[in-house]
């Protein structure tokens, strides 16, 4: 399949799952913030498990080669500011990009608003970056893994993910209940 | 099956494959490092 059309049939698969999952509902989403509704937590953590025993068990029958997977470069105070705009972003808005897509795609008139507002933030930021170039590039790190980072083999970090995920899973249950 | 035991079946998958995980420690490396092939995307 081209490398076109593969991304696309992929896309439409993953905007699907979100809008089946209740994803492209910004009360669902903001309920995240308020403790009320978990879903984002319980699809996300589930989605990087799925992601992270599936590159390590194909990696070790040489299905892929981890290292062919582009790694994200970390620049740890830029990236702490980004993640807190973009927090704060998501709980303004109650969409993330990903989910504001996906509902606008469900014709929903909030998602449409997002995507504009996320495509005004994309073509500011672009204009205001030589203001901000220096710390855009600052503080960092390489390519941050977490066996790397705790000098651990990459299989005791799988389990330990996995275990951290089944526990937030149940403590999420738990939050829900009470909510 | 039901959704209850379903969920109940991936605990116990997931959790085999990660114990599993942390005894073979490290996957073998293919012989070549071929160029990236794949970005991930930021954000959610």
């Amino acid at each position: 399949m081209s490398t076109v059309l593969l991304p696309f049939v992929i896309g439409i698969a993953f905007g699907a799952a979100l809008e089946r999952a209740g994803l492209g509902d910004a009360r669902k989403l903001t309920g995240q913030f308020t403790l009320r509704d978990l879903t984002v937590f319980k699809v996300m953590f589930s989605a990087i498990v799925t992601a992270m025993l599936g590159v390590f068990w194909l990696s070790y029958a040489g299905w892929i080669d981890p290292r062919a997977v582009a790694m994200p470069e970390t620049y740890l105070r830029p990236q702490i500011v980004g993640g807190l705009v973009f927090g704060a972003g998501f709980a303004l808005a109650g969409l993330c990009p990903g989910t504001s897509c996906v509902a606008a795609a469900s014709g929903r008139g909030d998602g449409f608003a997002v995507v504009l507002g996320l495509f005004a933030g994309v073509l500011a930021s672009g204009i205001a970056l030589p203001r901000f170039a220096d710390f855009y590039d600052s503080d960092a790190r390489g390519a941050w893994t977490l066996p790397s980072l705790f000098h651990l083999p990459a299989g005791a970090i799988v389990f330990a993910v996995v275990i951290v995920a089944l526990a937030g899973f149940a403590a999420a249950e738990r939050i829900e209940r009470r909510a | 099956m039901t959704a209850v035991r379903l969920r109940w079946w991936l605990v116990a998958l997931a959790l085999v494959l990660g114990a599993a995980a942390a005894i073979v420690g490290e996957p073998p490396r293919a012989q070549a490092a071929p160029a990236s092939v794949y970005k991930p995307p930021s954000g959610c």
